[in-house]
């Protein structure tokens, strides 16, 4: 299986979430990224269309 | 409490919507209703929790207009995290690239392995998830299906104000 690519973005968006539990300041982590996005109109939109795109996407298809 | 239940009511739901034939009507309409209904709940969860519905009465009012003045300057949130130098903004910003740079590493992994086949040397995220989540597997698929309707709760809210 063609896994080494997965396990790479995989450990690149680790690295991202140890990153800014190591640096504390500044670098946002993944929750503060989300809420940011929350923040707006246009973001929460889009994780709303693509929340639901993933609910159909695993249990009705 | 409200919440509470509507975890439960998710997990009840999720056990007979797993257990529907994928790429049906039934299981499409199933999945959209919950949707739905989740969407509903997150809108009446966040207007009770606004200051405006807050029914208490905290003090007397002594002759204050019931509605808050309107003339006062809106506050505005401030253009940086108070306390923060310029090398933690700089940071941000480099932090905030770096994960959107990570994102797109996996945007593209799955577009590569979508655009090859066969799928079994070229798995997309959906058929990783498949091995756990296929239709096989009715529990882990029900416990999936109910933080799915839990996420959908925060994501369609705005968060709360917090220091």
């Amino acid at each position: 299986m063609n896994i080494a690519l997965w396990l790479a973005a995989a450990v690149a968006l680790g690295m991202c979430e140890v990153a800014s539990r190591k640096l504390r300041r500044g670098w946002p982590t993944a929750a503060q990224i989300l809420r940011g996005a929350r923040g707006h109109r246009a973001g929460r939109l889009v994780l709303v269309v693509g929340w639901v795109w993933l609910g159909w996407h695993v249990f009705a298809r | 409490m409200v919440t509470s239940a509507l975890v439960v009511a998710l997990a009840v739901c999720g056990w007979f919507v797993v257990a529907m034939p994928p790429f049906g009507v039934e299981s499409s309409a199933a999945t959209f209703s919950v949707a739905a209904a989740m969407l509903a709940a997150s809108a009446v969860l966040t207007h009770r929790s606004s200051p405006a519905f807050d029914l208490r009465v905290r003090e007397p009012n002594l002759g204050q207009p019931l509605v808050p003045a309107l003339d006062r300057a809106p506050t505005r949130a401030p253009a940086c995290v108070p306390g923060e130098t310029i090398g933690d903004t700089s940071l941000r910003l480099r932090g905030t690239i770096t994960w959107l740079l990570a994102v797109l590493l996996a945007l593209a992994v799955e577009l590569w392995e979508l655009f090859h086949a066969p799928r079994s040397s070229y798995p997309t995220l959906s058929s990783l998830a498949n091995e756990v989540l296929g239709p096989g597997h009715r529990i882990a698929r029900a416990a999936a299906f109910m933080c799915w309707g839990a996420c959908g709760l925060i994501v369609a809210s705005r968060p709360g104000r917090r220091s």
